[in-house]
């Protein structure tokens, strides 16, 4: 322990691929006090260290893993663990989150975050064992899927607690959404971080830690932790959210006509009772199964048990590939949408991207942009699912038309043209997961304000999805109500979404999980977190500061974005959801009209309206006065 | 008149089945309706529907034909051959007093932390 907050183990590590090096750091207390950990670390890496001429997939790109100081604690849900770098998918800042346990093991082993820069000679993988750091020779794992390559790993070691973030063949083969997959049980998905580390020549990184996580004052953050996990488990929400965890919304988004449908033309699939999470549960549950230190125990292992993919295994069936797989494709084949879950996983992609960009080609093809010619005679019927597999492998192996896609919504449709654009679903350059913004207005705006491009997960807001006033009252007051509980109202939705956003930036940096009572359940919120922070850490902590912290974490976000070049004519929706009205459900007949969010969000935010950009005012109170020079704000 | 009635997880396993026909007076309303459902169906199920005052949970989330019915929920008039769809809402949370916002008001709850969640949990599948 070298830095002078406990949460932290102190030191992290460097990693030069280029050089082979391995330096351990001291850890700065100031960037603990500023950024907290996790995201708010890579953040300020990535500003520091990544500028708009380096290539994403360039030796000059940095690689972040990094924990937070409740991570591997006795605190639920804290087996969180960041990866932060420059997306290849979007070019502007990105990160993504996992679960399981590898965050908790590469603190046990006393790292609070790895840094890798350079590129290696050949692949490699990074073997830790408490301090010993060595990297070692991948050449025999390279091509390996990731199942593959965890077994291999924790064979050679002779340790099957071993825990790794690895990469398939997607991130080998640099495909722009390829995942990093955690401990086999969870993804670091989205914003295609799984190449950067492709691009690296880093297939892999297996951890083992012996060590307690230190803490400032271990008696009050004990009663802390039991407390939440009380009223986690008294949370009216639990028995749902612990029986079928994400696919539990399934039903209920459909009915809200919030579940995309044949690439978002519909909003509602009439075929979901086939694909929900009664269907998933009689079909393929196991047993349950959870994140480290987790009560929610959302996950699930499933098993297919007859039927064309019997055998089947696989972890974390999410509500989004349920979607993306299935409501996307209109493919109500729930084994097929099972057995394309797994082998996303297995090849290191992402399934909502993935999904998506399948979809994506389906219309293309069903409007006629898309011929036999382009796609080397594959027909891309809706629903069909042998085309769809083998779309998932020519994807992650780049072969054929798969290499195309294998870029993303984006970069696929402005190869394509001849009108191809239109029906890309994308936010600067991430697919949209499967939240259609025309059915709650603040995950329109969510999206186009997320700092890393379509995203439901910043800002997160789930208290306004159902039109329940309660929770909206309980974290805002009366005053907001009713249009803040209101799913198709955009009154005060740029104030939930600044809220999550910033909150949201703390879960993230701290090493908890939106997933189990922060937002979804809803049950902690400023003041729980900050407490649990001065417990952990020493630092004093009140929800000012917290959120204050919140707020830089999310404005330096913002910044990096801006210093690639993007401004407010980048926060825009697919033109679908301002000028197609939604068929079915809650939201038929409605479009999104994000101008007047977008507004009073900036206002808000204290950023410029016309461009937004953070103002140099918001920028120095915030303590990010570098920032004005290095965007060159008046 | 009849109105048909859709429960989604977890309510259906609360009532034991998926959908139901109910035969209510001409004009009820949609608060008379789930008073109905709450009288007459097990204990668990009125748990989701009411809330301790006799209200509509806070945490139920009713589909009137298709609209979501919100705040206005209280004033829904129900005509024969009307559906409702039932299901719980996503987010939650606590009354702060009963939960306590911050932990060092709170006593210990008594759960031994090393007993629970820490990887594999046991298989809780109900056979409902
Ligand atoms: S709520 Fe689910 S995703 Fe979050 S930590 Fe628990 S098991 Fe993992």
């Amino acid at each position: 322990m070298t830095t002078k907050y406990e949460g932290y183990t102190g030191t992290w590590l460097h990693v030069d691929l280029t050089s082979g090096r391995i330096e351990p750091r001291e850890l700065d207390p100031s960037l603990a006090e500023g950024y907290l950990g996790g995201n708010g670390f890579g953040s300020h890496l990535l500003w520091e260290r990544v500028g708009p001429g380096v290539d994403p997939l360039a030796p000059e790109n940095i690689l972040v893993f990094a924990t937070g100081p409740l991570c591997g604690t006795g605190m639920p849900t804290s087996g969180r663990v960041a990866v932060v770098a420059k997306s290849p998918l979007t070019g502007i800042y990105g990160d993504s989150n996992a679960g399981g346990h590898f965050g908790p093991e590469l603190k046990s082993a006393g790292w609070d975050m790895i840094v890798f820069t350079g590129r290696a000679a050949h692949p490699v993988y990074l073997h830790i064992m408490d301090r010993q750091v060595e990297l070692r020779d991948a050449r025999d794992l390279w091509g390996l899927t990731t199942s593959r390559a965890e077994e291999a790993i924790r064979n050679a070691w002779g340790d099957d607690k071993i825990k790794t973030a690895i990469i398939g063949p997607a991130g080998e083969h640099l495909v722009r959404f390829a995942g990093i997959q955690v401990t086999s049980q969870r993804s670091a998905a989205r914003c295609g971080l799984g190449a950067v580390m492709g691009s690296k020549n880093l297939k892999a990184i297996a951890a083992r830690g012996h060590c307690k996580v230190p803490l400032a004052d271990p008696d009050r953050f004990r009663d802390l932790a039991r407390d939440f996990r009380r009223r986690l488990r008294e949370n009216p929400i639990y028995p749902a959210v612990h029986r079928h965890g994400t696919p539990g919304i399934v039903a209920l988004m459909n009915a809200l006509g919030r579940f995309p449908t044949k690439n978002f033309q519909m909003g509602s699939y009439d075929e979901v009772d086939r694909i929900d999470a009664d269907a998933l549960e009689a079909r393929a549950f196991v047993r349950h199964m959870a994140c480290y230190n987790c009560p929610v125990a959302c996950d699930k292992l499933y098993r297919l048990p007859d039927g064309r993919y019997a055998g089947t295994e696989l972890h974390s069936v999410e509500y989004e590939t349920l979607n993306s797989f299935g409501a996307a494709i209109l493919n109500p084949d729930l084994d097929s949408i099972l057995y394309a879950n797994q082998l996303c996983d297995d090849l290191g992609l992402d399934t909502i991207s993935a999904g998506r960009v399948i979809s994506f080609a389906m219309e293309l093809w069903e409007k006629g942009i898309l011929t036999p010619a382009d796609t080397g005679g594959l027909a891309l019927e809706w629903g069909d699912v042998e085309t769809t597999l083998q779309l998932v492998e020519m994807i992650a192996h780049r072969k054929g038309f798969g290499d195309l896609l294998a870029d993303g919504v984006r970069e696929a449709a402005a190869a394509i043209g001849r009108g191809a654009e239109e029906y890309a679903m994308h936010v600067k350059g991430m697919e949209i997961p499967a939240q259609d913004g025309r059915a709650q207005r603040s995950m329109g705006l969510a999206h186009v304000t997320s700092t890393r491009g379509a995203d439901h997960l910043k800002a997160f807001p789930t208290i306004d999805e159902t039109g329940n006033p309660e929770e909206a009252r309980r974290r805002y007051g009366e005053e907001y109500l009713p249009e803040l509980a209101d799913p198709l109202a955009t009154r005060y939705k740029p104030m939930l979404v600044k809220d999550g956003e910033d909150f949201g930036a703390v879960i993230d940096s701290a090493g908890l999980c939106k997933s189990g009572g922060t937002f979804v359940m809803a049950e902690l919120y400023w003041p729980d977190i900050a407490e649990a922070m001065e417990a952990a850490t020493g630092m004093e902590m009140t929800v000012e500061r917290l959120k204050r912290i919140g707020e830089r974490i999310y404005n330096l976000q913002r910044c990096y974005d801006v210093w690639h070049g993007i401004t407010r004519a980048d926060d825009v929706l697919p033109r679908r959801f301002s000028h197609e009205p939604s068929p079915s459900g809650n939201a038929k007949g409605q479009v999104i009209d994000l101008e007047p969010m977008l507004d009073e969000y900036f206002t808000l935010r204290g950023w410029d309206v016309s461009t937004g950009r953070p103002t140099a005012e918001t920028l120095h109170r915030l303590g990010l006065a570098d920032a004005v020079e290095r965007l060159n704000l008046p | 008149m009849n109105i048909s009635v859709r429960y989604h997880t977890p309510l259906r396993w609360a009532r034991g089945l998926a959908n139901e026909t109910v035969t209510l007076p001409t004009d009820a309303s949609l608060v008379a309706a789930l008073k109905h459902l709450a009288e007459n169906n097990p204990s668990a199920l009125r748990g989701m529907l009411l809330g301790p005052e006799g209200e509509i949970s806070p945490h139920l989330v009713v589909f009137h034909n298709d609209s979501l019915a919100a705040a206005e929920r209280n004033a829904v008039t129900l005509n024969d051959g009307d559906e409702l769809r039932l299901f719980l809402a996503v987010s939650g949370g606590h009354d702060w007093d009963r939960a306590g916002a911050c932990g060092r008001k709170q006593k210990e709850s008594g759960v031994d932390l090393r007993a629970e969640g820490d990887g594999e949990t046991r298989n809780t599948r109900s056979s409902g």
